[in-house]
């Protein structure tokens, strides 16, 4: 099963992934960014966790894991509470935009591209190839090179050079 | 049906290479072209805007004259009547730094012969053109290295901040960074910006000082055998630093360097360009912000510099101008010149900052509309123009044959006998620069700024009008 992965030494932070994210889904908050001083900006990205907090915390069950492991919003259950947005632990879901048809932003990796055999919109446009769509497991067997992050979500999603 | 056309990306001098879904002739979204070599289909965010703007709701798409929809032969009699009015010797053209070359030789030919001989006027507000001109004084190509050579070099001297402007220079110059422990990526810039934070090494301080120093270093260690220019700089530098020897050293030691330059000071294009001429096989790739303008430049030969028209405005020499760039009125000299000017005939593709103000609006095409000359290159059309949109070559053509006149086929270029302001000549202010004002650059404008939210003028107004349609 594939996932988003970041390369954190290849992220210029030039926020290129969220305004293709905005044109391609027109949500802009489903890419958050962070900023570590004297380290950079970088994409915070959904995990689809194996166990998603977000999920567990909506009262409409509009949250779903579905069986290509990818976490879902049903904009006909959602009712805008944000209790995901408040849930999530990686704080990947949108809240600045603010409420859409009272449906939170959520990333489902661009199903649409991804049936086409395309890659997610923010891997496409990354202009350094730091996002990248890979197996889940041990994408990066490069010399020099470990995975970050918590494991949390099941996976560590940041990569980086030694 | 869907379609999908493949064209480049004009916002910087990459060019990187962009597919645009079509249906029925008009935009539907974009195609990152996965197998592009150089680039891997990727876009920056300047890039990833370009369908928005192509449909965005602010598209001008109707002639209008003093707010009131009318058709072009209505507008274009009205602007021949002011013209011959105000005085052809009283009419300025404005050309924009997106124009194809073909639009820039119509141009050329439109103010000398419509308007007595006169020069267009240019308007760049980043001010690339001057660095632009810096380089080809010095005999210094714009540009003579591919991705593919960046990505080979085993030394990257990054002047300003190339990843700020084009981000997707950041994907060869990581991949030489990360494919040799002995690449070195040394960043000469004011402070800590974007592209030096991933440099291996770090020249922090007045650019112009930090390129003197270098080039010190790289005449002390006997790598230069032009003792003209360096009297200039061993007299106000006496002492190179150890920055500057030390990256003198690394450049002289180089098997592969290449010098990516962003900036719009001739001084520092001036500097770095005689680098380029001392450092043994060294590569240049000028980033800037208006991708096609050397050729731009090269075909329009001659220009006037937008301070010369606003001062002529100013004096009321001018009373009729006719701006043909898609951001006139986004930065103060522009802004100034339209509120002026007796009368201001705007041709853009989008609605600006002037929109409100001008006497006159012609909707422009933007360059996937039409077919021309960019980048050395002819790109066909990959969308139709929305409504009554033109090229601005083609209503310089319209408005010519309103005004009785018949224009030479841009495609021959044309000349002009009259003394004119050459680009060379700005640049020729290369040596005084350096001598009486070393540590003071002019301010780049944040224009063309992003990351941080600030885009071109056209984009700006894109993604705020955006958002305003959002929380309504």
């Amino acid at each position: 099963m594939k996932k988003l992965f970041v390369q954190v030494d290849l992220c210029i932070g030039c926020q290129a992934h969220a305004v293709a994210c905005q044109q391609v889904r027109h949500l802009a908050d489903t890419l958050q960014s962070s900023e570590i001083a004297d380290v950079g900006t970088f994409p915070i990205v959904c995990r689809h966790c194996e166990e998603p907090a977000c999920a567990a915390a909506c009262p409409n069950e509009a949250m779903v894991r579905d069986e290509d492991g990818v976490v879902r919003r049903n904009p006909y259950r959602c009712t805008g509470c944000t209790s995901c947005v408040l849930a999530c632990p990686f704080g990947v879901l949108g809240s600045g935009m603010g409420l859409a048809l009272f449906a939170s932003g959520k990333c489902d990796l661009c199903t649409a591209r991804l049936e086409e055999g395309a890659e997610p919109a923010c891997v496409a446009t990354c202009p350094t190839g730091a996002l990248r769509y890979e197996e889940v497991g041990e994408p990066f067997t490069g010399e020099g090179e470990m995975v970050l992050g918590s494991h949390l979500s099941g996976y560590r999603s940041y990569i980086r050079r030694r | 049906m869907n379609e999908m056309f493949t064209s480049r990306c004009l916002f910087c001098s990459l060019g990187c290479p962009v597919g645009i879904r079509s249906r029925f002739g008009e935009p539907v979204g974009l195609h990152y072209a996965a197998d592009e070599k150089a680039t891997g289909g990727a876009l920056c965010a300047k890039g990833n805007y370009l369908c928005e703007l192509m449909t965005h709701p602010l598209r001008l798409v109707e002639p209008r004259h003093h707010g009131v929809p009318v058709g072009w032969e209505t507008a274009l009699n009205a602007l021949s009547d002011r013209i011959k009015e105000s005085g052809p010797d009283r009419t300025a053209v404005v050309l924009g730094g997106e124009v194809s070359a073909e639009d820039a030789r119509t141009a050329a030919a439109f103010t000398a012969e419509c308007l007595g001989g006169a020069l267009p006027a240019l308007h760049v507000p980043t001010g690339d053109d001057l660095a632009c001109g810096a380089l080809a004084a010095s005999g210094t190509p714009f540009m003579n290295v591919s991705f593919a050579d960046i990505a080979a070099a085993d030394c990257i001297l990054a002047v300003g901040d190339p990843f700020e402007i084009a981000p997707v220079i950041a994907r060869p110059v990581l991949g030489a960074k990360h494919a040799s422990k002995d690449t070195s990526v040394i960043a000469v810039s004011d402070d800590a910006n974007r592209t030096a934070r991933f440099a291996t090494r770090h020249v922090s301080g007045p650019v112009r000082s930090s390129l003197a120093g270098i080039m010190r270093g790289l005449a002390d260690g006997g790598k230069t055998d032009s003792p003209g220019w360096m009297n200039v700089v061993q007299e106000r530098f006496p002492d190179a630093d150890d920055d500057g020897k030390a990256v003198a050293g690394m450049l002289a030691a180089a098997e592969r360097p290449v010098l990516l330059l962003e900036t719009n000071d001739p001084a520092t294009a001036g500097l770095a360009a005689l680098i380029v001429q001392c450092v043994r096989a060294m590569g240049i790739h000028t980033v800037i912000s208006y991708g096609s303008l050397p050729w731009t430049l090269d075909a329009l030969g001659a220009y006037e510099s937008l301070e010369t028209l606003a001062a002529k405005v100013a004096r009321g020499d001018i009373r009729t101008v006719v701006a043909l760039s898609s951001e006139f009125g986004g930065d103060n000299l522009s802004l100034s010149i339209g509120r002026q000017a007796g009368f201001l005939a705007l041709a853009s593709p989008i609605d600006t900052p002037l929109t409100g103000g001008a006497e006159m609006l012609l909707p422009a095409s933007l360059w996937l509309e039409q077919a021309g000359t960019y980048f050395g290159s002819r790109l066909e059309a990959v969308a139709m123009s929305p409504g009554g949109a033109l090229s601005c070559g083609r209503i310089l053509d319209m408005l010519a044959d309103t005004m009785g006149y018949s224009l030479p086929d841009s495609g021959n270029g044309h000349t002009n006998e009259k003394e004119r302001e050459e680009p060379a000549k700005r640049a020729a202010e290369l040596a005084p620069l350096i001598k009486e004002n070393p540590e003071q650059p002019p301010a780049r404008s944040d224009i063309l700024r992003f990351g941080n939210g600030v885009m071109t003028g056209h984009m700006k107004m894109a993604t705020y009008h955006h958002t305003q349609r959002r929380r309504a």
